[in-house]
């Protein structure tokens, strides 16, 4: 195995010299134990150069391809361009109107869901930012109102007091004509006690008002309010 | 001592620019420089004079069109055209193609116009031509490629998609069995 590689790198190499353009009797020299061997092989791979066209095909093949070449690579950007039938210029421009269509559409939708997308996204956000502020409000509102709500309802208890105090000064008008008795001034004629049949006729010299009431009063004859009266009667100084 | 010989990379890479970037000059030394290889590369393997011609024209108006694009060739521009002129080799022919030129329609290069001389080289080519012919398509080839158009073993790898060693030892089968059937057909003759 050793051997069979040895040979055919040096085979190779023989290759290599004699295409570099050293002559088979050079390279041969540097292998004199293997030259019997390697000389008929590299002379039969050297003889397939015999195969090759001749010199006179190959620079008339060049000339023409050449020309072939340059011919073809001239005439790509010279050629006219083709005109369009009407029919494809419409069928094209029918396309291109309904791309276009499309695609207004497409983008018309689109917006509209983004709109109604971004209206969906407030109303949540706005009901989120509500039951977060209620939440949190709730404690703070109700003593704001409770105050400005209490002095409207406080005006309604004064009203209650006005009728009870209009009925006080009816009572102190009700009094005087029990106090000014006519008879009172006249004991300093008689003191026999004539008192009850005099009463009668002290209403046309005294004041009219109280005589008058003194009369409509018939509650006042009661023994109680007399018992009443007895002491005012007695004491004169209050007058 | 082993030599191996590489492309010259860097005038070609040189070429190269020049040519993407418009030099019609550079474009026109890469077609005079590579023409004569990729021809015989296809002529080796075309019998037909104007076929071969139209493969040619092919791959190199392919190299031109692809030197503005991303199918450029930015290695061995050599190997780009030969792998180009190969596979459009085998679109024509198939994988199997072998040789087979007649002796009448080939014109080997002899500017002697002797007679005798033309009819011995004739003789000896169409010796080669039929030693050749009946080798495997694979030997065929590495042959031609290494020894009729100078490429190197990484090339030649490259070109028939195996690896360096593996072309190492087709390249020593086939020389032998050329050999061996070189002798049978001289000693035939």
């Amino acid at each position: 195995m050793a051997s069979n590689e040895r040979l055919t790198d040096i085979f190779n190499d023989c290759i290599n010299r004699l295409a570099q353009g050293e002559s088979l009797a050079d390279c041969l020299r540097a292998y004199p134990e293997e030259a019997s061997l390697l000389r008929p092989m590299l002379e039969a791979g050297m003889r397939s150069r015999e195969l090759l066209p001749p010199a006179v095909e190959v620079r008339a093949e060049s000339a023409a391809v050449w020309q072939k070449i340059t011919q073809t690579m001239d005439l790509a950007p010279v050629r006219p361009a083709r005109r369009m039938p009407v029919s494809r210029i419409l069928a094209l421009a029918a396309m291109l109107a309904l791309a276009v269509v499309t695609a207004a559409w497409f983008l018309l939708d689109r917006q509209q869901q983004q709109m109604l997308a971004n209206m969906q996204a407030t109303q949540t956000a706005e009901m989120a930012l509500t039951q977060s502020v209620t939440a949190t409000f709730t404690p703070t509102a109700t003593p704001t109102e409770t105050p400005s709500a209490t002095p409207t309802q406080t005006v309604t208890p004064s009203a209650t007091p006005t009728p009870t105090v209009s009925p006080t000064p009816t009572l102190f008008l009700v009094q005087p004509p029990t106090r000014t008795p006519q008879p009172i001034s006249a004991p300093t004629a008689d003191n026999s006690g004539s008192g009850s049949s005099n009463s009668g006729s002290s209403g046309n010299s005294g004041s009219s008002g109280s005589g008058s009431s003194g009369d409509d009063s018939p509650d006042d004859d009661s023994p109680d309010d007399d018992s009443d009266d007895g002491p005012d009667d007695d004491g004169g100084d209050d007058d | 001592m082993i030599v191996i010989v590489l492309p010259d990379i860097p005038i070609e890479n040189e070429l190269l620019d020049r040519a993407r970037q418009g030099d019609q000059l550079a474009r026109r030394t890469i077609y005079e420089q590579y023409f004569p290889p990729v021809y015989n590369f296809i002529r080796l393997r075309i019998n037909d004079r104007q076929t071969a011609e139209d493969i040619a024209a092919d791959v190199f108006l392919d190299f031109f069109r692809a030197l503005g694009g991303k199918r450029a060739p930015s290695g061995s521009l050599r190997g780009w055209l030969f792998r180009v002129a190969r596979h459009k080799v085998i679109d024509q022919y198939g994988a199997n193609q072998r040789l087979t030129t007649p002796i009448d329609e080939w014109h080997p290069d002899a500017p002697e116009n002797m007679p005798d001389v033309q009819f011995m080289r004739a003789s000896r080519t169409e010796r080669i031509r039929e030693a050749m012919r009946l080798l495997k398509p694979e030997q065929q080839e590495v042959l031609l490629l290494r020894f009729a158009q100078n490429l190197s073993l990484e090339e030649t790898a490259d070109l028939m998609d195996r690896s360096v060693s593996a072309v190492k030892s087709l390249q020593f089968r086939a020389a032998d069995n050329l050999r061996q059937l070189l002798n049978d057909l001289e000693r035939e003759a």
